[in-house]
Order: structure tokens, then C-alpha cells, then sequence
């Protein structure tokens, strides 16, 4: 819900808003006026100073800032951050690693893989010391197995894994928040745009503690029993550590029941509102996000290698539609490997989408008990 | 003003506002992307592919060392814009400009030096909403503006000022978030005096759709107009789409060489009325389900199809594609960015 913001300048006097308000008494209904180029009482010069300023206002504080090519150069030479997945070929399908500031898409069927990649990225993140937000929509987050996982990550004995010290070290680096319904997922993203935010102004690791962000967490907490847990830790994330990954597990979960039918006329509204709030995080405080999908259609589930006769382009597609699929700039399918002689817990991702290549390359890699490793691709 | 199909040779003029429509991964921003670096690097003038031989014909402009690059003002409303990929596209066509230079160690200065004076004159907005699509347009005819009154050169530029385009990704993006839009809904305000106003929709001037849409292409045409730009938008059509509009276009896109049928691609027309009228020529993208095989290098190809609108007739009417007016080719998508191909019998491979 955007908040109703006053306008605080050194630009705008008092009297300068007094003037205007007495013609227009928001910004929106000032700028339609302006665009279509017939603003109102434009033969008092007083005025038309007035407006002059609320338009350097406007350029200046509400519109985004222009971001010059030489600039963007060096952010995308020197300071453009992949997150690795921990999975040697997964990260060579994603370019060494999930891209930060895009939205990252995997889609698979049931028990494809989906939440133990996610996990892992978590858990690889948690041992660097990075934060972590992870939006557990489905109820499958478990802590032992991302603790197996970033043990195993960092080469200690299951021993030293189950100690205090290091399960705190690895777990406090993630926030875990629990939804079940779309409009309180807004909510929670909402409350997370907004402890970004500040922590964004106060770089020195303060945890935000104004009016404004406990106003909202108990309001959250309000909306649904609880949710009551979920805010000091994510105030005490932002305290200690950055966060720079934003999971949704699964993002159909919360969306399938909105889409279509009669009882919802505004699913995709939902939808999209929330696909957007995700990228506006992903791109202003440089978090690498990535959402978990369903896939649908096809003749069952989608496993490996295709059904001979079908064209492995049509058989299953991801889920949530055709606006959906425009939103992610990477996309990628994992599938469940029939097992012949490969043996239990083999996957294969497919990229389906995305900025830098062509669609169509596959990794493949195993789910065993210490978390995902690669494999070869067999020989065919 | 050239683009880097013939077929747009005369196209991109400073009044044209181009509409690239098409579904996902049609490839509308990677066009974009192209479009942006070639007109970086050439400006105005620039190399002719001949559309009758499939290895492109390149004359270069008279002179090399003189061409004004133009500006290009990027406003991204997906997200999908990637410097990674522009910097890549922007590399190679600077080699290709230079390729009939003798490989030395100045070469390499001067195309590192070309690639910072063409970034020079890159500038990206990133924008979340509709609204701050208007309040960046407005932040440009102040910036434009100024150049204009003081005479002064963009920033990091010595000689005049070249040609601008400006470049729009996914107009469409918002477009339900602005259709649910309903009168008396408060965003932004100003706290004044007038506060009790504040429930009246008659001057809240809530931004539904209708305005929005009408604000948006009243700005977008001003200021390309008054600062001699064109300017080229994307769109993204969801193909299986059930928005209820009061007109269709249809399109077909026939596989000229194989034996794929060939699929209608329905276009309803969402956009809002104002936004139609000022939409003056439309590109439709769509990919081809083909594998190519051009030397060893696996490609794609896309059908574009060219017709222009005229200015202020509704499109509600069927648009009759199978005009002269409509044009149609096929392109590839590669390391190089988007590049035009000649679909011939021979390279057809499945």
C-alpha cells in the first residue's frame, strides 16, 4: 500500500503550496493538468512560479534518478554480484550464479527440486555471512536440512555441524516469514520494502525502530495469527547482516487460488503487484531474487528424458500464465530424471529464458543427504 | 535514418512513434538493445544492409572518424534490461566498425575510447509505476530544455549535439495495476489547506486508466516533438489473452519455407484510445519455430511485420494485414544483437 507522503522541501514554500493547493489538491491531479498542457491559472505569475517549482520538485524527488552508460559500465564490470548456488553446474546454467538485481524464475513439478535448490542457495548465502529473506509460502523450509547443507558447503563433520555456535552463525543470517494467502505476502513484502529502506539510509547497521515500521509490523501481525514472531528477526537480520536474497517458495501457491474462476476479478492485479514489488527490492537494494513456480499442461509429470513423439517444447510450461511469464528475467525447468541406471535423486535443469544466452542448455546434478552435487551430463 | 533492417531505412524520423508488439521471448528488448547500440555508434547516417544478399553489405559513411553518435534515452519499466547484454552487443559492433583497420595498439585505445564516448551518451531511467514514467518524461524537458536554452553540449560531449531517440520498454507493463485503478483512490498528496479536498475525486485527479494513458502519450508526443526525437516503444501482448477490447487485429504468421502450419496470432488492442491515435507505424514480432543453421552456430529466427498506422483512424476495424503497406522479414538473434536473415530453402534444418 503506498503511504501518503508530505511534501518536505527546501524548494516549496508554504505559501507556494497554499497557492497551489487551492487550484489542485494532489500532485496527480497537478500533473494530468500539466501533461495535457492546460493547467489553471496559469496568467498569475505568482502561480506560474509556483508550479515551476513543484516541477523541479518533481524532477528532482519523485522522479528516478537517470543512471548515465558509463556509469552502469562500472557497476557492470566492477560491481556486479552472482550468488553461487553451491551446485557447480547449476551455477554454470545461471553464469556463475544468480544474477543480483533480476528475478530469477525455477519451475518444476512436485518434488523436482525446487525447494532443496532454494535451500541451498540459502544456506551457501547464510555461511558467507550475507542475509537471507525467505518466504516460505508452502511450509517446506527446514532448518536441519539447510544446516546439512552449509555444513557440508563449508567441509566441517557432522559433529561440529550440530553445534550451537555454528547453527546460530548460519541460521540468524535468515529471516524466514510464513503466509498463506496473497494479500498477506503484499503485506510482509510491503513491510520488507520498508526495513529496507531504512536500513538502506543507515548503513551502519542500526535496526529501524521508528514509528512508522512497528506501526506496520503490528499491523502484519494483525492480519494474521502468528505472524507476531516474524518482525524482530527480520529487524535483527537487517541488523547484523545484509541482506542480499529474496527467496518466494513457491510463488504459484499464494497466486493459483486468485487466478481465474469467478470469485476473483482481479488475480492478475495481485499477481502483478507483487511480481512488481518483488523486482522494485530486487533492483533498489541490489537483492538477487528468485521465486519457485508450477508447471502445467502436458501428458503428467515432467520427466526426463521427454516422451518420444512430443516436442520438448509443449509438453509441460510453467504455471500462473501467460502475464506471468513475461515477468522473470530468467527462467529454469528442472525435471525429475527417470531412473535407470542413474540411480535415485538425479535431476536436469533446463534454461528457458534468459538475458545473456540462448534457451536450451542443461545441468545435471544429484539431491543426496549433504545437499546437491553436480554431474556430468551421461553420454548419450 | 538507418536501422539495422533496410526495410526501416526512411522509418525512424523525429515525429514516428514506433510500437514493437509481441509475446515473450519474441525478443522485444534484445531489437531494443540493438537499436539503442546501433544508433550509439552511427548515429543519424549509418551503414545500409542490403536486404538482397544474405552476407550484409556495409558502406561505411564517408567519413569514419567524424561520425556524431546519437543520444539515447533509455526508460525501462520491466526490468529487463540487462547493461551486461548492451555492453556485449556494443563491443562487437565497435570491432565491426573498426574491422577494416589494421589490428595495432592504438586500435585497441580508440575503440575503448569509442565505447566510452558512446556510454557517454547512454542514459537509463528505471521506473515502477506509470507515474514515474510521467515524472521522468517531465524531469527530460526540463534536462532537454536547458540544453536547448543554453546551448551547452550533453554532458562529456565536445562537438554538437547529435540526433536523440528515445526508447520505451513494455508500455504495457502496469497496465492492469492502472486498470484497477477506481476514482477516490489516494496516492501522493500534497497536505495543505485543502485537505478536506482530499475526498472529492472531482480534483483529487485520481489517475485512472483513461487519463493516464492520455497524459502519458500528450507528454510522450511533446516532447519528441519538441526535441526532434524518436521515439520506439515495446509492448508486450499476452497471446492467449482474455482482456475484453472492442477490436482485434489479427495476424499471420505464415512459415514461408516449411511445413509448419502456419498460426494466427490474435492482437487484441488493450491500449487506451489516446494511446492508439498516437502510435504512428507497428512492428509485431513473433518467434519462429525453427532451428536455423547457419554455419555452426544454431540460431533463431523472428518474423517482423511492418504496416504503419495512419494518425487518428480507430484501429478498431480489422487491420487489413495483407496491404502493401505491411512488410515482413526475418531476423536473428545472436552474439551480435539482432541482425537481418534471409530465410532461404537451404538453411531450413529441424
Amino acid at each position: 500500500m503506498p503511504q501518503t507522503v508530505n511534501i518536505k522541501s527546501e524548494i516549496l514554500y508554504p505559501e507556494d503550496i497554499s497557492k497551489i493547493s487551492a487550484q489542485y489538491s494532489t500532485i496527480e491531479a497537478f500533473l494530468y493538468d500539466r501533461c495535457m498542457g492546460r493547467l489553471k491559472g496559469i496568467e498569475d505569475a505568482h502561480l506560474r512560479e509556483s508550479y515551476e517549482k513543484l516541477d523541479q520538485y518533481i524532477t528532482s524527488t519523485l522522479a528516478p534518478q537517470p543512471q548515465s552508460g558509463l556509469q552502469l559500465y562500472q557497476q557492470a564490470s566492477k560491481d556486479l554480484r552472482v550468488l553461487p548456488t553451491g551446485c557447480e553446474s547449476l551455477d554454470e546454467l545461471f553464469g556463475h550464479g544468480v544474477r543480483e538485481g533480476q528475478v530469477t524464475e525455477l519451475v518444476g513439478e512436485s518434488s523436482s527440486g525446487k525447494t532443496q535448490v532454494l535451500m541451498q542457495l540459502a544456506a551457501v548465502t547464510a555461511l558467507r555471512g550475507e542475509g537471507v529473506i525467505f518466504f516460505d509460502l508452502t511450509n517446506s523450509f527446514r532448518a536441519e536440512r539447510v544446516l546439512r547443507m552449509a555444513a557440508a558447503t563449508s567441509g566441517l563433520s557432522p559433529e561440529a555441524a550440530s553445534s550451537e555456535s555454528f547453527a546460530k552463525e548460519v541460521l540468524s543470517n535468515i529471516a524466514v516469514l510464513r503466509a498463506h494467502d496473497i494479500h498477506h505476502v503484499l503485506s510482509l513484502m510491503d513491510m520488507v520494502a520498508r526495513a529496507l529502506e531504512q536500513h538502506h539510509f543507515q548503513p551502519g547497521g542500526q535496526a529501524p525502530t521508528t514509528d512508522d515500521s512497528s506501526a506496520a509490523a503490528a499491523q502484519a501481525s494483525q492480519q494474521a495469527p502468528g505472524g507476531a514472531s516474524i518482525t524482530p528477526s527480520l529487524s535483527g537480520l537487517l541488523g547484523s547482516a545484509v541482506p542480499s536474497l529474496l527467496i518466494l517458495d513457491s510463488i504459484s501457491s499464494v497466486v493459483t487460488p486468485v487466478l481465474g474462476g469467478k470469485q476473483h476479478s482481479q488475480g492478475h492485479v495481485l499477481m502483478l503487484s507483487l511480481s512488481r514489488i518483488v523486482k522494485q527490492c530486487a533492483d533498489r537494494y541490489k537483492l538477487a531474487a528468485v521465486v519457485s513456480n508450477h508447471v502445467v499442461g502436458g501428458g503428467g509429470s515432467s520427466i526426463w528424458p521427454p516422451p518420444a513423439g512430443s516436442s520438448s517444447s509443449s509438453s509441460t510450461k510453467p504455471a500462473l500464465g501467460e502475464h506471468w511469464r513475461n515477468q522473470c528475467s530468467w527462467r529454469v525447468q528442472l525435471s525429475v530424471v527417470q531412473s535407470g541406471d542413474g540411480g535415485i535423486g538425479l535431476r536436469v535443469a533446463e534454461r528457458l529464458a534468459s538475458p545473456l544466452h540462448a534457451p536450451g542448455a542443461q545441468a545435471w546434478f544429484r539431491i543426496i543427504e549433504e545437499g546437491l552435487i553436480s554431474i556430468p551430463p551421461p553420454q548419450r | 535514418m538507418a536501422g539495422n533492417n533496410s526495410s526501416r531505412t526512411s522509418l525512424l524520423r523525429p515525429e514516428v512513434i514506433l510500437e514493437i508488439c509481441g509475446g515473450h521471448g519474441a525478443g522485444k528488448t534484445e531489437l531494443l538493445i540493438t537499436v539503442a547500440v546501433h544508433f550509439l555508434v552511427y548515429g543519424g547516417s549509418g551503414p545500409q544492409i542490403s536486404a538482397l544478399n544474405k552476407a550484409a553489405i556495409w558502406q561505411h559513411p564517408s567519413e569514419l572518424s567524424d561520425s556524431k553518435g546519437g543520444e539515447v534515452y533509455f526508460i525501462d519499466l520491466d526490468g529487463k534490461f540487462d547493461m551486461v547484454r548492451m555492453i556485449k552487443v556494443l563491443k562487437s559492433h565497435i570491432e565491426r566498425y573498426h574491422q577494416d583497420q589494421q589490428p595495432e595498439a592504438e586500435l585497441v585505445k580508440r575503440q575503448e575510447h569509442m565505447l566510452q564516448d558512446c556510454l557517454a551518451r547512454f542514459t537509463l531511467f528505471t521506473c515502477h509505476s506509470t507515474l514515474e514514467v510521467l515524472t521522468v518524461l517531465i524531469a527530460m524537458q526540463r534536462l532537454l530544455g536547458r540544453q536547448k536554452d543554453s546551448g551547452q553540449p550533453f554532458a562529456g560531449r565536445t562537438d554538437s549535439v547529435g540526433a536523440r531517440m528515445l526508447l520505451l520498454d513494455n508500455v504495457a507493463a502496469f497496465y492492469y495495476q492502472d486498470r484497477a485503478t477506481r476514482l477516490g483512490n489516494k496516492r501522493i498528496s500534497i497536505i495543505g489547506p485543502g485537505e478536506d479536498k482530499l475526498d472529492d475525486p472531482a480534483t483529487c485527479g485520481t489517475l485512472t486508466l483513461q487519463r493516464l494513458h492520455a497524459s502519458l502519450s500528450t507528454l510522450l508526443s511533446q516532447v519528441c516533438i519538441d526535441h526532434r526525437m524518436a521515439c520506439i516503444c515495446t509492448k508486450f501482448i499476452p497471446s492467449s489473452s482474455n482482456i475484453t477490447t472492442a477490436s482485434s487485429i489479427t495476424v499471420e504468421s505464415a512459415q514461408s519455407t516449411d511445413s509448419h502450419a502456419s498460426e494466427a496470432i490474435t492482437m487484441k488492442e488493450f491500449m487506451m484510445l489516446s494511446w492508439q491515435s498516437v502510435v504512428t507505424h507497428r512492428i509485431v514480432l513473433s518467434p519462429c519455430h525453427l532451428s536455423l543453421m547457419h554455419g555452426t552456430t544454431l540460431h533463431q529466427g523472428f518474423i517482423i511485420r511492418l504496416y504503419p498506422q495512419k494518425r487518428g483512424i480507430h484501429t478498431g476495424l480489422d487491420h487489413d494485414v495483407s496491404s502493401e503497406n505491411s512488410y515482413q522479414c526475418c531476423v536473428e538473434i545472436g552474439n551480435t544483437g539482432v541482425r537481418n536473415f534471409i530465410l532461404e530453402r537451404g538453411d531450413v534444418a529441424l
